[in-house]
């Protein structure tokens, strides 16, 4: 809210003195126009009164003289005709009292011009020179009329009333006359005065009555005006503080607000600023904590799943190793019998075959018939040696198995053309799988990527994985074969791809898959899904030692159960420094 | 003291820029050496009849009406139509006669002079040594 110059001073007043100023001038104005209002009313009520005291008063005391004079005439002619003492003493009376009442209205009437003196400047005295001029006329005719009285008494006195008949029937007839239009015109003048007057009064009360209902108009403009003001400098801020709060209880804490009036509300809003200031600095620097949280919130997660991991991989180690241990230990303690087992069966075949010898040789004596018995004793202690050999040869065989089991990796790495080598193992696994399944075709597939090259491996050991997972993944879709109808088409999948400083060696099949609450376990040693008798459930744990500890490479699965089943080997290029 | 301040008054008027003035004279014998507006009004106005208890006043007016008449009756304070409706109040009602009217000046003084308890104004240069009139007042005309 831009603010003019001009009105700088207003917008710094505190807000009581601003609505004193308003009020104030509305006060201001109301005060002068009951001022002109009573000083207006004040002239009317000064013309009425000069009008109702004055002119008229004039106007009937002139009336009054002129009445006067005439019944003075009109006595006095009487008078001339009178014949007894009595009658004229009474009319002698009379024109007393009438000269009487003429002298005192006379008196009236200079009081009255006496009193317009004072009159307010405001009420004018119209025509005062000819009243003045008409009244000193009248004075001089009055004063005619009562010399001719003095002369109509004297010829009555000496008894001329004749002639004073005549003279009041003619001189002081016209005399009187000249009286009566002298007095017509002050009366004619103080009526004028009267009319004016009181149009002047009508005419003050309609201009004042104007100027009121101007000054009302005025006043209601004002107060609109002011309340507008008022308004403009009270409510309008207030309400934008207003809008400002809201907004900022709806989260948004860039509001500024804009009233910069040094009164109570610009305050308000320099208070308002600052105070949304801070709770921007506040939630800003809540949110960097929030980030900061959530980044190591991330970290954990992160931290928390290798750990995880490692805690699998440490798990399956320990129980491998462990296991190893085991195995190296029960193996260890079986070599010795074992040894001796095979030793005495040996010999004990060497012997039989000298009694079979020496029974020969002597085979026409009597002895024979006996002998004969003996010979098949004989035949059963070789049958029962040749037993104790078999099942010797194979503990032997076991206890190999399992010492190769728990041999460290360290043997000779060298730099493989691993493409070429799963080529050979591919052709190794097939052949060997038709020699054991004739009846058994799948087919195998091959994608090699050109970019493997060379890859810094021990070549027997991966060669012995390799030949693991694709003995298992003939395995499965063989099983598979057999369950599902003629539609089934079998097939192996090895891929090779070169991803950066790592190889990627996939085995995929179309096999049944494995089962979700086995995948844990796949890699256990013992632990496999074949019949007892077929395999020793080994493979898959030597392949995970072979590829992770021998090679610190990956070995991983994805199976899905009637889909089939990848597993991936990953082998870094060069060998990190073997821990 | 008080003749001498109206001699003083008159010598002033000898001077040349004296003013005009009225006096107001009456016969060498009344028994008053000065009057007072009030006493001259009762006169003219027939309130008072009397000098004293023995000598009566006689009141004498101008007939010509002009400026020493009119300073007269302004001095009064009344108008002439006023005196004369008095006048003829009294007369109708029996009470006396109004004041004689003299012609001019110059009548007006030979009455005075030669009427005992007479009283009258002219012009004050008229007045100018009249052995048998004394001046009782002067009222100053306005020119």
């Amino acid at each position: 809210m831009r603010q003019r110059m001009g009105s700088l001073w207003f917008r710094d007043l505190q807000l009581s003195a601003k609505q004193g100023v308003g009020f104030g001038m509305i006060l201001l104005i109301m005060a002068t126009a009951i001022m002109y209002g009573l000083n207006q009313n004040g002239n009317v009520t000064n013309e009425i009164t000069a009008i109702n005291e004055n002119w008229l008063r004039r106007v009937v005391t002139i009336s009054d003289i002129n009445e006067a004079v005439g019944a003075l005439r009109m006595t006095q002619l009487q008078d001339a005709v009178a014949l007894d003492e009595q009658t004229r003493t009474k009319h002698r009376e009379t024109m007393v009292s009438l000269i009487e009442s003429t002298e005192a209205n006379i008196d009236v009437y200079e009081q009255l011009r006496a009193d317009t003196l004072f009159l307010d400047a405001n009420v004018q005295v119209l025509n005062s020179a000819d009243e003045a001029t008409f009244y000193d006329e009248f004075d001089a005719l009055w004063e005619q009329y009562l010399d001719i009285s003095f002369l109509f008494l004297d010829l009555v006195e000496t008894g001329q009333q004749n002639y004073a008949i005549a003279i009041l029937n003619g001189e002081a007839r016209l005399i009187f006359e000249d009286i009566s239009q002298t007095l017509g015109e002050l009366v004619r003048i103080n009526r004028e005065r009267a009319t004016e007057a009181g149009e002047r009064a009508v005419a003050t009360y309609r201009s004042t009555r104007g100027v009121i209902i101007i000054v009302f108009l005025g006043t209601i403009f004002a107060s609109a005006l002011i309340a507008g003001v008022l308004v403009r400098y009270i409510t309008v801020p207030v309400k934008e503080v207003e809008k400002a709060a809201l907004r900022v209880s709806e989260g948004d804490l860039n509001v500024k607000l804009h009233i910069i009036s040094h009164d109570e509300i610009g305050n308000l809003a320099y208070a308002f600023n600052k105070m949304t200031t801070s709770l921007r600095d506040a939630r800003e620097m809540m949110q960097k904590q929030a980030e900061q949280l959530q980044q190591k919130n991330e970290d954990l997660e992160a931290a928390l799943q290798r750990v995880s991991e490692t805690q699998q991989q440490l798990v399956l180690s320990e129980k491998m190793a462990s296991l190893g241990q085991l195995t190296a230990g029960i193996a260890h303690e079986i070599k010795n019998p074992l040894n001796f087992v095979n030793n005495f069966a040996i010999l004990s075949i060497d012997l039989t075959e000298e009694i079979e010898e020496e029974l020969e040789a002597h085979k026409d004596s009597k002895v024979a018939e006996v002998l004969v018995d003996v010979a098949d004793l004989l035949a059963d202690l070789k049958f029962n040696a040749k037993k104790i050999n078999e099942h010797g040869a194979r503990a032997d065989s076991i206890v190999k198995g399992m010492l190769q089991h728990s041999r460290g990796a360290k043997t000779q790495r060298e730099p493989t053309d691993l493409n070429q080598l799963v080529d050979e193992y591919i052709n190794l696994t097939y052949h060997g799988m038709r020699a054991s399944h004739a009846d058994f075709n799948v087919t195998m597939e091959k994608d090699f990527d050109p970019n493997v090259g060379e890859v810094t491996i021990v070549p027997q050991e991966i060669g012995r994985v390799l030949i693991n997972l694709m003995n298992n993944a003939c395995y499965a879709v063989y099983e598979r074969a057999k369950v599902s109808q003629n539609g089934f088409q079998p097939w192996l999948r090895l891929t090779t791809k070169a991803e950066g400083d790592q190889i990627v060696i996939q085995v995929s099949d179309n096999g049944g898959g494995i089962p979700e609450k086995l995948q844990g376990r796949v890699f256990e040693p013992f632990f496999t899904t074949k019949p007892t008798g077929s395999g020793t459930g080994l493979g898959l744990s030597l392949s995970y030692e072979i590829v992770t500890l021998g090679h610190n490479g990956t070995l991983t699965f994805e199976s899905k159960e009637g889909d089939g089943t990848i597993f991936t080997v990953r082998l870094p290029r060069t060998p990190a420094l073997s821990a | 003291m008080r003749k001498f301040v109206i001699i003083a008054f008159l010598l002033a008027c000898w001077s040349p820029s004296a003013m005009a003035q009225v006096a107001i004279i009456a016969h060498k014998d009344v028994p008053a050496a000065e009057i007072t507006k009030e006493r001259v009004l009762d006169f003219y106005s027939g309130e008072s009849r009397w000098w004293t208890s023995d000598i009566p006043v006689v009141v004498l007016d101008l007939k010509a009406k002009g400026d020493v008449r009119d300073t007269f009756y302004k001095f009064l304070g009344r108008s002439s139509s006023r005196m004369k409706s008095i006048w003829l109040r009294r007369k109708l009602s029996g009470e006396g006669e109004p004041p004689e009217t003299m012609d001019d000046a110059a009548e007006l003084i030979a009455k005075v002079a030669s009427t005992p308890g007479s009283i009258g104004y002219v012009h004050i240069d008229v007045v100018q040594g009249n052995p048998d009139i004394k001046v009782l007042a002067l009222v100053a005309m306005e020119l």
